[in-house]
Formats: structure tokens, C-alpha cells, sequence
């Protein structure tokens, strides 16, 4: 009540000092008649959203998170992201999605009140936009190689070649971004799914790779920041029915130079290696054996405590990729605040394998990088 | 006292107010009120004013020679009189800068290349900006920049977008400053103007620019969310007309952690708040459901924070009984899980998002640009803007 009178009397003071006058008043007037409709409409949206989600959270254990859409004075297109923390086939994540966009079709047309709104009514698939997340709790999405997201991209898209089609995507570890896995028009996606159907798209069937791996990359992740202090950001790969590839992110958070980057990149990649072939359970699965450095991607960032970069002359980064090793600085110009990124120098895994067995460094930060990173403190 | 303060309003409004005017109200004991009325004289003045954006051609040169991604530049407003100009810190990366290295000129107005830079014909994202929140340096607002080119170059297409800007909005430190950034969000009129001119001008100034086929995305966190509300929602002096079309169909906001969220008067607008975010407490507002404690036993939350601890990459750096204070707050890991966090209440579109564990982050800040959760969410919605919209 004390905050209704206390907003009312800043309102008011507000308006009797800067309120304008003339031309203005028509602009309130067509704003006051956009929100009236918008909050007419808003209050079937949430309905509609709402039991939407509700079913779909019951039947198909997926939870409604947020949205992205397009709404001004009419629904142009409206959407649901959902999120489920579990895998997901190609063939079960097109199953579910077709599924909840039906649902979520069928709850928009069946409710009267929203018809006026719609820009286009009837409403359908052209306009729905359906984004579901595949995710590992408090990791972000899966990073083996199965589907990490799936999404719709509606008729009003700017992206033209991508109108009405399905995206499937994967998320590569060693990049942290997502990857198309596949695109489908709509339209094909519905006739495969009726050519094969799942019959539980609920459950994924889970293969015996997936668990072998998931249990493998928990150990290892515990083992390399046990030992040698370096943690885990992300790791997966190209992982599905086969091991392909791995890829992996990981932080350490100490200023290192460029021979202590590479005993510890170098430390990491081995310790991958030969846990990856001394496991028994996992030899039927590569697709090379012994698995070789050239398919394994992992990049170790170097932190400070607060997980952000050291503008000094140690290492930024160390990125092996196709058996190249890069090393990256940040360092400030001195002439302004702005920051520039240095190539440090490349190598390529045997050579700095070779490096490391000669002259082992201890990756214990320098007394000289201690002393840089108290002084850029203050 | 009161006649001469409604006088000067009323001046301030038409943007009328004199150097002495100006003098006097800063002499004002009253510091709200000196605010309101150099805020609503600034926001007058310019109304019909563009942006200049100034580049050295002498640092594009130097960019060449000595690498680095981007280059500093001053956006000005200038209506002719000395006090009233406003001047902002930039930063500008282009992804071809082969367009801008042959001019002759000292210094060359980034503006007046839009035509040459927008010549191809297609469509999509070609414009992205972006602004910071209170408690940054320069050095955490480049970072802001590094991070958001970082996310772009891991993209499999060649570097987009065409154009990317940063509007640094100036703040006053993480230690001297704080109470003084932080009286900024407590009252909008108290927000550094300068920032609030410089968006609204710049959808005023792209609204004559930009060609209609090329998307404007930008990128805010924190109280530059608040920063780009104010844009939207002021009354004192509205956006109006062309550039209020322009912003509905040609801009896209995405904020993150923001202290006030973006309305639905762009093309598209993308809230996002970590459920662990410092600033859910302004999300709230905005919200059908609010958060609650969990109301499962202790010991189901513990054994449950044990198995969250039990994962390094989830975990973070925290002890199982840091994952079970949050799980009995109700501001961790199971809010996900119970509440489908989704709002439309006065045009607002909020996403909740789970807060990923990360290594150096204490419990209730997950706030960081740079940190882990806001990073994998700018990571998904610039994939989504990609497919969506595309860059060109």
C-alpha cells in the first residue's frame, strides 16, 4: 500500500514536470490500445503455454523453461523451449518434437478467444517454434554426439533457406558451441517419422557405449583434477555406436609459461591416452586402436582464481587440434585499453611429447608470475 | 524554491536550459532532482540529433600492423554547444576492415561507410552491439567484447557479423565506486544518461542507416538491460514514430542478468536470468511463479547434493554442504526441476536458466558475463539467432 501511494506521487511529480503535450498524447493513444490488446492476448498465451507444458511435462517428462517469440499488436509466431536430462536418437528427438508441436498446434487452435490475435489463423507448425534442450544436470547439453538440441525455425524467419525446417544440432566440446547434426523440412520429418515410428518416445533407449563412457570420462575427470589440478569444463566427442574423436575443455587455475603448458597439456593428453586404451570394455568401440593424439582436441585454459585471464606474459591458452599444439597470450597495448591476442607458438604433439620426456618442468607457479599477478591485482 | 525548480523543468523539457542553468542545478543539494532535470534537458536536446561514430583512421592502420580484434572509437552527440555534447567510449571490430583502410581522412565517421558495408544484398543479422553493466573496467568491457567475437568465430560458417560495436558504459569501479553504482539501480533517472542517450539515439540514427533487410542485435547485461528498458519504456521522452517501427522490426535485444528486462517492443526480445544470478531479485517482479523453498526433507536434499557434488564438471569448486545450503534456500539446482520459470506480465519475456557449477564462482554470483552459465547461454542464443536470422 506505502509503495502503491509512494509510485503514485513519483508518477505524478514525474508527469506534472516532464510529461510532453502535443504529438504525444496520439503516440499514448496507439500505445495504450497495442498493450490493451497484448494483455488480452497475453492472458490465453500463458493459458495455452501453460497447459501445453503441463501435459507435456506429465506424458513426456520435459520441462517448459522459457520462450522466444514475436508479439506486438498481433501473435506473429509464438514458441516453447523445453528442456529433458536425458539423450536423445535422431529418430527420438524428431518423434517428440512433432508430438509437442501437435499438442501445442492443436491447444492454439482449439482455444476461441486467441483467434482474433493470431496474424494467421488458423495457427500451425509454420508459426509454432518448438526448441528442446537434451541436457546433463549442471553440465549443459550432452556432448557425445547425440542430438543436443532440436528446434523449428518458423515462416517468419529472416534466414530464408531454413523457413519450415527442423535443426538438429550436436555440441562439440572442444569448440563449447553447437554443430548442425542435420537438417529436415518439416514435411519429411513427418513422413519418416510415420515411415518408422517410435512407439516410447519418452524413453531413450540407451546403448551400452553410452554408460561404458559416461563412467569412464567421471573417473578420468576426477582423476586430472585430483592430480594434477586441472579442471573439467567439458569432454565428449563424436561418440556415437563408435569412438571417433574426443574433445575436451579444461581450466587451471594458475599463470603457467609456455614449457609448463606443455608438460601439463601434454601430461593430460597421455594420462587421456592410456586410460582410453587400457580399457578393457571400451577396445570393441574405436574406431582405431590404439587410439591415436590425433583424434583427441583439448584446449587448457589458464585462470586466475576468479576464472578470468591473466593479461601478463604467461600462457592464455594450450590447444591441441589434429596433433598441433598452439599457445596463445593476452597481453594489454600499452598506448590504450585495448587488448591484443598473441600466437605464442606451435608445435605439433610429438615434438612436444618429446620435449617433455627430455626436460620434465615442474608446473608449480614461477615466483616471477606470482609477483606480476599480485601487482595487476591493485 | 518550488517555482524556480517547475520553471527549470519545464525548460529542461524543451531543452531549453542554459550553461547557468546548468551551473545552478549542479549546485543543487537535491541530487535527485539535479539528475531529472540535466537527464530530461540531455534527453530533449538530442531528440532529433544522430550519432556520430569517430574512428582514427591512424588506429585502424596501427590494428593492421599489430593485430588485435578491435578498435577503439568515440560516439558523439553534438548539437553545437560545448557542455552539452556527449561523448562515449567505443569499441568497433569489423569483420572485413579492408573497406575502411583506404581512406585518406584523419579520421573517418563509421556511420557514413553503412552504404558501402551494407551493399550485398542479403539478408539477416548485420549489426551487433553491445554494453556493459555497473562494476566493469575497460579491461572487463573489452573482455565482454572477446567473449561475444569468441562465440562468433566458434560458429562454422566465416567470422560474422559484419559489424560489431561496444558502447562502454562508464562505471566507478568495483571498490571506490560501489556505492555509487549501485545508487544508479536503485532509481532509472539516476543511470549514467549518457548511456541511455546513446541507445536511443543510436535507434534513432540506424532507424535512417540501416537498409531494411539487415537485422540490429544487441547484446546487454546487467544495467545495460536497464539501460535499454529505459529506451523502451521512459516517458519523459519517448521513442516515437520511425525509430519505434524500426526497433519492432528490425531489432533484437538479448540480455543477461539484467536489472530490468527488455519489454516486447523490439523484433524479439530474450531475457535471461540465472536462477543463482544476483539480480533474480529484480527478475521477480516479472515473474508468475515465484521460486520457494524446497520442500523436501533434509535428508532427500542431501543425498541429492551429494550426487550433484559427485560430478567434478557440475560441482564446480563446491562442497557438497555449499550445493545443500543452496538446495534448502531454494536457489540451486532443483528450481529447474519445480518451476517452469516462463512470464509474460506487462510485456516481459523471462527465461530462467540452471546455473552451471564452475570453478572460482561462489554460490549466489553467478552474475559474471564471463562466467560459465551466461557464457553457454550466449553460446545457444547465438546459434539460435544464427539459424533464425542468420549473419551476414
Amino acid at each position: 500500500m506505502r509503495n502503491t501511494i509512494l509510485k503514485t506521487l513519483v508518477l505524478s511529480f514525474h508527469l506534472m514536470l516532464f510529461s510532453e503535450d502535443f504529438d504525444e498524447a496520439e503516440y499514448y493513444r496507439q500505445q495504450e490500445t497495442k498493450k490493451r490488446a497484448y494483455e488480452e492476448y497475453i492472458v490465453y498465451v500463458n493459458e495455452i503455454r501453460g497447459a501445453v507444458a503441463e501435459e507435456v511435462e506429465k506424458e513426456l517428462g520435459l520441462r517448459f523453461y522459457g520462450t522466444k517469440d514475436s508479439m506486438h499488436e498481433k501473435i506473429e509466431d509464438m514458441g516453447m523451449d523445453f528442456i529433458t536430462y536425458r539423450r536423445a536418437t535422431v529418430k527420438e528427438a524428431r518423434a517428440l518434437h512433432l508430438l509437442i508441436i501437435d499438442k501445442f498446434v492443436n491447444a492454439v487452435n482449439a482455444h476461441e478467444k486467441i483467434q482474433p490475435f493470431l496474424e494467421i489463423s488458423p495457427f500451425s507448425y509454420e508459426r509454432a517454434h518448438v526448441y528442446i534442450s537434451f541436457t546433463q544436470r549442471g553440465i549443459g547439453e550432452f556432448r557425445d554426439g547425440t542430438v543436443a538440441s532440436i528446434m523449428n525455425i518458423t515462416n517468419n524467419a529472416t534466414n530464408e533457406e531454413n523457413r519450415n525446417k527442423l535443426i538438429y544440432a550436436r555440441y562439440n566440446p572442444f569448440k563449447q558451441a553447437h554443430r548442425n547434426l542435420l537438417k529436415e523440412t518439416y514435411e519429411e520429418a513427418v513422413a519418416l517419422n510415420s515411415l518408422d515410428p517410435v512407439a516410447h518416445p519418452e524413453i531413450h533407449q540407451e546403448n551400452a557405449l553410452e554408460g561404458l563412457l559416461d563412467q569412464f570420462f567421471l573417473t578420468f575427470v576426477h582423476e586430472v583434477a585430483d592430480e594434477f589440478g586441472v579442471y573439467c569444463d567439458s569432454i565428449g566427442g563424436e561418440l556415437v555406436d563408435e569412438i571417433k574423436t574426443i574433445g575436451g575443455n579444461f581450466v587451471m587455475l594458475q599463470p603457467v609459461d609456455m614449457a609448463q603448458a606443455r608438460q601439463v597439456i601434454v601430461t593430460v593428453t597421455e594420462k587421456l591416452l592410456n586410460d582410453l586404451n587400457n580399457k578393457k570394455e571400451l577396445k570393441p568401440y574405436f574406431k582405431e586402436y590404439p587410439f591415436p593424439s590425433k583424434s583427441i582436441n583439448i584446449r587448457i585454459g589458464f585462470r586466475t582464481k576468479n576464472n578470468k585471464y591473466y593479461y601478463d606474459t604467461s600462457i592464455k591458452d594450450a590447444a591441441l587440434e589434429n596433433d598441433i599444439i598452439n599457445y596463445d597470450e593476452i597481453v594489454h597495448r600499452t598506448d590504450s585499453w585495448l587488448t591484443r591476442e598473441n600466437d605464442v607458438g606451435t608445435e605439433t604433439y610429438p615434438e612436444a611429447l618429446e620435449i617433455v620426456k627430455q626436460t620434465p618442468v615442474s608446473t608449480r607457479p614461477s615466483l616471477w608470475f606470482v609477483l606480476i599477478s599480485f601487482f595487476n591485482f591493485f | 524554491m518550488l517555482m524556480a525548480t517547475i520553471s527549470l523543468a519545464e525548460k529542461a523539457k524543451q531543452g531549453q536550459l542554459t550553461e547557468a542553468d546548468l551551473e545552478f542545478i549542479g549546485d543543487l543539494d537535491n541530487r535527485d532532482l539535479a539528475l531529472r532535470l540535466t537527464n530530461a534537458h540531455l534527453l530533449a536536446t538530442h531528440k532529433n540529433n544522430d550519432f556520430d561514430i569517430f574512428i582514427e583512421t591512424e588506429d585502424i592502420i596501427k590494428r593492421k600492423r599489430e593485430g588485435g580484434e578491435f578498435v577503439g572509437a568515440k560516439a558523439v552527440l553534438d548539437n553545437g554547444y560545448a557542455y552539452n555534447r556527449v561523448e562515449i567510449d567505443c569499441i568497433i571490430f569489423l569483420s572485413d576492415w579492408s573497406q575502411l583502410e583506404n581512406t585518406r581522412e584523419r579520421r573517418i565517421n563509421l556511420l557514413d561507410h553503412f552504404e558501402n558495408l551494407y551493399a550485398n544484398k542479403w539478408n539477416g543479422i548485420g549489426l551487433c552491439t553491445f554494453q556493459n553493466g555497473i562494476q566493469n573496467t575497460p579491461k572487463d568491457f573489452q573482455n565482454m567484447g572477446k567473449m561475444i567475437i569468441e562465440k562468433f568465430k566458434t560458429q562454422e560458417r566465416p567470422l560474422k557479423p559484419l559489424c560489431v560495436i561496444g558502447f562502454y558504459n562508464r562505471t566507478s569501479g568495483s571498490i571506490y565506486g560501489m556505492f555509487d553504482d549501485l545508487y544508479r539501480l536503485s532509481d532509472p533517472w539516476a543511470l549514467n544518461v549518457n548511456s541511455v542517450l546513446t541507445i536511443r539515439q543510436m535507434v534513432c540514427t540506424l532507424s535512417k542507416h540501416l537498409p531494411k533487410r539487415v537485422l540490429w542485435a544487441h547484446f546487454c547485461h546487467s544495467e545495460a538491460g536497464l539501460i535499454a528498458n529505459e529506451v523502451f519504456t521512459t516517458s519523459s521522452c519517448p521513442l516515437s514514430g520511425v525509430p519505434l517501427k524500426f526497433a519492432q522490426n528490425q531489432l533484437i535485444t538479448v540480455s543477461y542478468g539484467a536489472v530490468s528486462p527488455i519489454p516486447y517492443k523490439v523484433k524479439e526480445a530474450i531475457n535471461t536470468y540465472s536462477i543463482e544470478d544476483i539480480t533474480m531479485c529484480f527478475a521477480m517482479k516479472y515473474l508468475d511463479k515465484f521460486p520457494k523453498p524446497s520442500d523436501l526433507s533434509d535428508e532427500a536434499l542431501k543425498i541429492l547434493a551429494n550426487q550433484i557434488h559427485a560430478n567434478p564438471i557440475a560441482r564446480g569448486n563446491r562442497t557438497p554442504e555449499m550445493i545443500f545450503a543452496g538446495l534448502k534456500k531454494g536457489t540451486s539446482d532443483l528450481y529447474i526441476d519445480k518451476y517452469p520459470y516462463e512470464s509474460k506480465k506487462n510485456g516481459y519475456s523471462v527465461t530462467l536458466v540452471e546455473s552451471l557449477g564452475e570453478y572460482g564462482m561462489k554460490i549466489e554470483k553467478d552474475h559474471a558475463f564471463d562466467g560459465k552459465t551466461y557464457q553457454a547461454v550466449l553460446e545457444r542464443n547465438i546459434y539460435y539467432l544464427e539459424e533464425k536470422h542468420g549473419f551476414i
